[in-house]
């Protein structure tokens, strides 16, 4: 890349059931807040990229009713109507261009309290062959590609139930997080409700109403803005098939394709000794040893090794998900902003109690949307 | 929790949307109603494609060659489902079901279906299934009920 883009700044609300406010006095304060923090007035945001849901929201072109509350009345506006990390590709993207300077990138949703999750799961499935047969959705796709993993990796329940442990004490440490468990054992997630097997109650995200936003400099721009820029080093992004008869789902090869890319482009060919820590959308854990290993951060199936050994705790050898991940909380669509949040808290050692120990020197942060992780986006970041 | 004054703002609508199938599928549907699974080939990578789809994503090519499989496969994976959708809600089922992914003989690709004749506690991947039709078929995806073991 001839121009260098930098995170500069980012905001995260508290995760919870139901925000005090409406979304829009939320995002409004949580802009307002990073605008002050930065020094900056709307006036210095050059462009605005927004991640929310018609769906969700319940309106259609749902960012229009938002404009004025994030300061973006009369500027420069366009949405993605997806998982967040494909904003803050865009606004980097803007950037790039060499016509922007800087670029806000805000995300919100009202999954816990205005429109839970399983309402628009239906609505996720294709229409003709998927819908009216009701046994694909969501759950029973993330649970078929928990058990191939499991039955090619040989990783057990109690392996799996270890890495929900893992998340959910991690989420205990973060402030931002809605579901905390600090003594969740293995038993309590083997007994928690049954969903579709493998998967139960405690290995899923947590749905929740919240919103982040984050700015993004030029090179020069970021130094005037921040002592502390956080640099995208690299990006990539592939999108499978949609239908999982096809797809491979254990192999991943649109994570590993995206991973790859981003790797080229941040110029890493080793990245299970070069990430010092990865934030990832795993939105059920099962995707967790998954996710890692198509993403070379383990070796191939070492799910159960990785498990067993602690590695990707906040003290292990990579590091996955110190926050909670999506266990702690999941807003729809803002995940991905999320996790390039945290990642990005971690290399700037801002993360509190949740911070790992080791001060990483290169942060992955992903997001993806579709059945079964079917669309991909992989950062790599530094400092 | 503060109670919060909501507002009622329904429409009053029920979402029904009149897609159309497409040819493939028109085709296929045809095919079950007659008790016959059928499947379409690439004629790139020549992978059989079922359900058919009228073009191979891989190759970014129309699928042309149409084969009759036999009703018999195998069970590459499953997930036995405890809970379904219903109107919104993740509901516990009464029973929980085996939903698989089936690999017809000739296939290329796996067919997701209900298993049945097996308890969930025996269920195994590797499993010999066959297909079981509807006594009645209409020309739909439910046609083809579930798939059970090859005794």
């Amino acid at each position: 890349m001839d121009r260098k883009v930098a995170i500069v700044g980012y905001k995260q609300t508290k995760y919870s059931e139901q925000n005090e406010n409406p979304r829009e006095r939320m995002t409004y304060e949580l802009v307002k807040s990073l605008f002050q923090d930065l020094k900056i007035t709307r006036d210095d945001v050059d462009t605005f990229i927004i991640s929310c849901s018609d769906f969700q929201d319940g309106r259609t072109i749902s960012e229009c009713y938002m404009i004025p509350w994030i300061g973006a009345y009369m500027k420069d506006v366009s949405k993605v109507d997806s998982d967040s990390a494909n904003a803050v590709l865009y606004a980097m993207m803007r950037i790039l261009s060499g016509n922007y300077n800087t670029a806000l990138v805000v995300s919100w949703a009202m999954g816990g309290s205005e429109f839970r999750s399983p309402r628009v799961m239906e609505y996720e499935l294709d229409p003709i062959y998927e819908r009216p047969g009701r046994l694909i959705n969501e759950i029973t796709a993330a649970a078929l590609q928990a058990q191939a993993y499991m039955a090619k990796s040989k990783l057990t329940e109690e392996q799996l139930a270890s890495i929900a442990v893992k998340n959910l004490r991690n989420g205990a440490r973060n402030s931002l997080a809605l579901r905390k468990k600090a003594n969740a054992t293995e038993k309590d997630v083997l007994a928690s409700r049954a969903l579709s097997l493998p998967l139960r109650e405690l290995h899923a995200y947590t749905p929740a109403d919240g919103a982040c936003v984050m700015l993004l400099a030029s090179e020069e721009k970021a130094k005037e803005l921040t002592k502390n820029p956080v640099w995208i080093k690299g990006v990539g992004f592939c999108q499978d098939t949609y239908y999982l008869g096809e797809r491979d789902l254990v192999k991943m090869d649109s994570l590993q394709k995206a991973a790859k890319a981003a790797y080229k482009m941040a110029g890493i060919t080793d990245p299970a000794r070069k990430i010092g820590v990865a934030e990832l959308s795993t939105t059920y854990v099962s995707q967790e040893p998954i996710f890692a290993e198509a993403m070379g951060l383990i070796p191939k199936n070492s799910g159960p090794a990785a498990a067993s050994k602690g590695w990707m705790e906040i003290e292990g050898k990579i590091p996955v998900n110190p926050s909670g991940g999506p266990q702690a909380a999941n807003p729809l669509t803002v995940g991905g902003l999320i996790r390039i949040a945290e990642a990005s808290s971690q290399l700037r050692g801002e993360a509190g109690e949740h911070q790992v120990k080791k001060a990483p020197k290169l942060a992955l942060a992903h997001g993806q949307i579709g059945m079964a992780a079917q669309h991909n986006v992989v950062f790599v970041l530094g400092n | 929790m503060a109670e919060h004054k909501i507002v009622d703002s329904r429409v009053g609508l029920t979402f029904m949307y009149n897609y159309r199938v497409g040819e493939s599928l028109d085709r296929y549907l045809d095919g079950l109603k007659s008790k016959k699974i059928l499947g379409v080939m690439c004629p790139e990578c020549e992978r059989v494609l079922v359900p058919p789809r009228s073009m191979c994503g891989k190759c970014n090519t129309k699928t042309k060659k149409w084969v009759t499989l036999k009703p018999v496969g195998t069970l590459k994976n499953f997930t036995v489902s405890h809970v379904e959708i219903e109107q919104g809600e993740i509901k516990d089922r009464e029973k929980p079901i085996i939903i698989g992914q089936v690999k017809l003989e000739g296939a290329d690709s796996l067919l997701t279906a209900r298993i049945e004749g097996i308890s969930p506690k025996d269920v195994k991947t590797g499993l010999k299934v066959k297909a079981v039709f509807k006594d009645t078929t209409e020309g739909t995806l439910q046609d083809l009920d579930h798939f059970e073991p090859v005794k």
